[in-house]
């Protein structure tokens, strides 16, 4: 895939895809949304963000996303500092990641088929491999037929599979996950999870912030535990990381 | 190629997606520009009628009834072999009621009914570029001339020249001011649309921003919606422009002959090329101001 002006990462054994390191975030200087918090993320591993509303689970995807920096501590992609990338290399490495909200954030009066092509025309694919890969994707979240429809008028459900299938679309080494099934029935929340726990087995490594103790009980994955921006519990060890595909990082 | 494609369609997707708004501030732009365009025709055509003012007899010696063929001619070569004159032309009581009649354009018919003995004989004399615009000199040559006993009248046309070149001078001024005026209202319209743009279509621009678009990346089919849509607008406004001139020359086609010209002239290409990058320079740089003050982007 064609990445632009891209920062010189390249893959090495037993680095982390991220690594953070005491991390802090302030938006108040008395209340931190987030304290203190170190762990990596390993390729191919599946995380459970949990905590309840206002423990700091956004702040976290914010910042694994890149779109704030932490005001203490460091967050690392594959032992690159992102603190000391420019906004260019940033957008450029932002490429790697899917992300995926509760409110699904679509370009609601474009097609099924414009919003999952927005991450691959932003990486600048051939017309040919963007109609291809969409209709792929698009097919894999159970919309195929309906990629002509306007996102907007599709139901909750239906609108995150789209949402799915853009975070999916550019095949990301990095997907973060915001509540993803916060507002969907049980049968989607559960096909929406089959589809993340699936990116997984592709080396893709999963990130999803959830308060719900059901779901991280019926599919059982590494936690990190936030309670008032800090971590209060973490299960399972740092792994290994997996050889896989790790040229695509960034 | 693909990307160019990719980015002209997200900058007409644009104009698209809001079309009354974009036809409004068009429409404003085209208005504004016409308004500049009209002028600097005006100017342009002022220039013209000057210019063929000077290019004609600076200075006409009426000649006494009664003077010779002969003596008229003794005159004629006696004023060409004066310093500062470049030509002379004897214009005879029949060749300046021919002239006035085709001045008069439609009514030159009117005019051929004249007797000759109402258009006294004359001689044009022509003064080499430099002269013909120095009032001092032409004032002293024409006390010179008026001296000699077969001239009755020497005519300096300093009036017609002063309210000329006068009023060529405020042609310019004007339309340089309404130049400015028009590429402020450009940048000032243009800035404001891309701002509406921007917040219609923040959502698009945040999904863009988290897929990895380079601020870069987000801010060019704004700009180059920008710069359509000032250039569009000039484009519109000097059809308009011809439209209207060709109108005008319909209408007061027997008017032009008295002023001294053969048609309304056009802006030359020069011009209208500048018109047009000036228009897209404008768009640019509304929409730049705009996207340099976003937050979104």
């Amino acid at each position: 895939m064609e990445t632009g002006a891209m920062p010189p990462f390249s893959a090495a054994a037993h680095v982390p895809l991220v690594s953070l390191r005491r991390v802090s975030r302030f938006y108040r200087p008395d209340r931190p949304s987030l304290f203190d918090i170190s762990f990596d993320i390993h390729p191919g591993e599946f995380l459970y963000v949990s905590g309840v509303s206002g423990a700091g689970k956004s702040t976290l995807i914010r910042l694994l996303h890149c779109a704030e920096q932490p005001d203490t501590g460091s967050i690392a992609f594959l032992g690159h500092d992102v603190s000391r990338l420019e906004p260019k290399a940033i957008s450029v490495l932002r490429r790697s990641m899917g992300v995926v909200f509760q409110d699904f954030r679509l370009i609601e009066d474009l097609s099924v088929e414009a919003n999952v092509a927005v991450p691959l025309e932003v990486a600048g694919l051939s017309r040919a491999r963007i109609r291809k890969r969409v209709a792929e994707v698009i097919e894999r979240v159970g919309l195929g037929g309906r990629s002509r429809e306007i996102a907007g008028t599709l139901s909750g459900g239906e609108q995150q599979r789209v949402a799915i299938a853009r975070a999916l679309a550019s095949e990301p080494t990095l997907l973060l996950a915001d509540e993803p099934t916060g507002s969907l029935d049980a049968f989607t929340a559960d096909f929406i999870l089959d589809l993340l726990e699936e990116a997984t087995g592709r080396g893709a490594a999963v990130v999803l912030a959830t308060h719900d103790r059901m779901l991280m009980a019926a599919r059982p994955h590494r936690i990190v535990a936030l309670e008032g921006g800090r971590m209060v519990g973490l299960t399972g060890d740092d792994r290994a990381p997996a050889a896989v595909g790790l040229q695509q990082v960034v | 190629m693909h990307k160019v494609t990719h980015l002209l369609k997200r900058a007409i997707d644009g104009l698209r997606q809001r079309p009354w708004l974009h036809a409004l501030s068009m429409a404003t732009l085209a208005a504004a520009f016409l308004s500049f365009a009209a002028t600097l025709t005006a100017a342009v055509n002022l220039d013209g009628l000057l210019a063929r003012w000077i290019g004609a007899a600076e200075l006409t010696v009426y000649i006494k009834d009664g003077t010779s063929v002969d003596e008229t001619a003794r005159l004629t070569q006696a004023l060409g072999a004066l310093d500062g004159v470049s030509g002379t032309e004897i214009v005879s009581p029949k060749t300046a009621r021919d002239r006035f009649a085709a001045d008069m354009g439609a009514y030159g018919d009117m005019a051929r009914t004249l007797p000759e003995s109402a258009f006294p004989a004359s001689i044009d004399v022509r003064l080499d570029s430099r002269r013909a615009r120095d009032q001092a000199v032409r004032h002293a040559l024409a006390g010179r001339i008026g001296r000699l006993a077969v001239v009755d009248e020497v005519e300096v046309y300093d009036d017609w020249f002063g309210r000329l070149s006068a009023l060529s001078l405020v042609g310019r001024l004007a339309a340089w001011g309404l130049g400015l005026l028009a590429l402020l209202v450009a940048v000032l319209v243009v800035a404001a649309t891309v701002r509406a743009g921007v917040f219609a279509r923040r959502r698009e621009i945040e999904v863009l921003k988290l897929s990895g678009a380079t601020d870069r990346y987000v801010r060019l089919p704004f700009l180059l919606e920008g710069g359509l849509e000032a250039t569009a607008a000039m484009a519109l406004a000097l059809l308009a422009l011809d439209l209207i001139m060709g109108r005008v020359q319909d209408l007061a086609g027997d008017l032009v002959p008295l002023l001294g010209l053969f048609g309304f002239a056009k802006l030359g290409p020069t011009i209208v090329l500048a018109l047009i990058a000036g228009s897209l320079l404008a768009g640019l740089g509304g929409a730049h101001l705009t996207l340099r003050r976003l937050k979104e982007i």
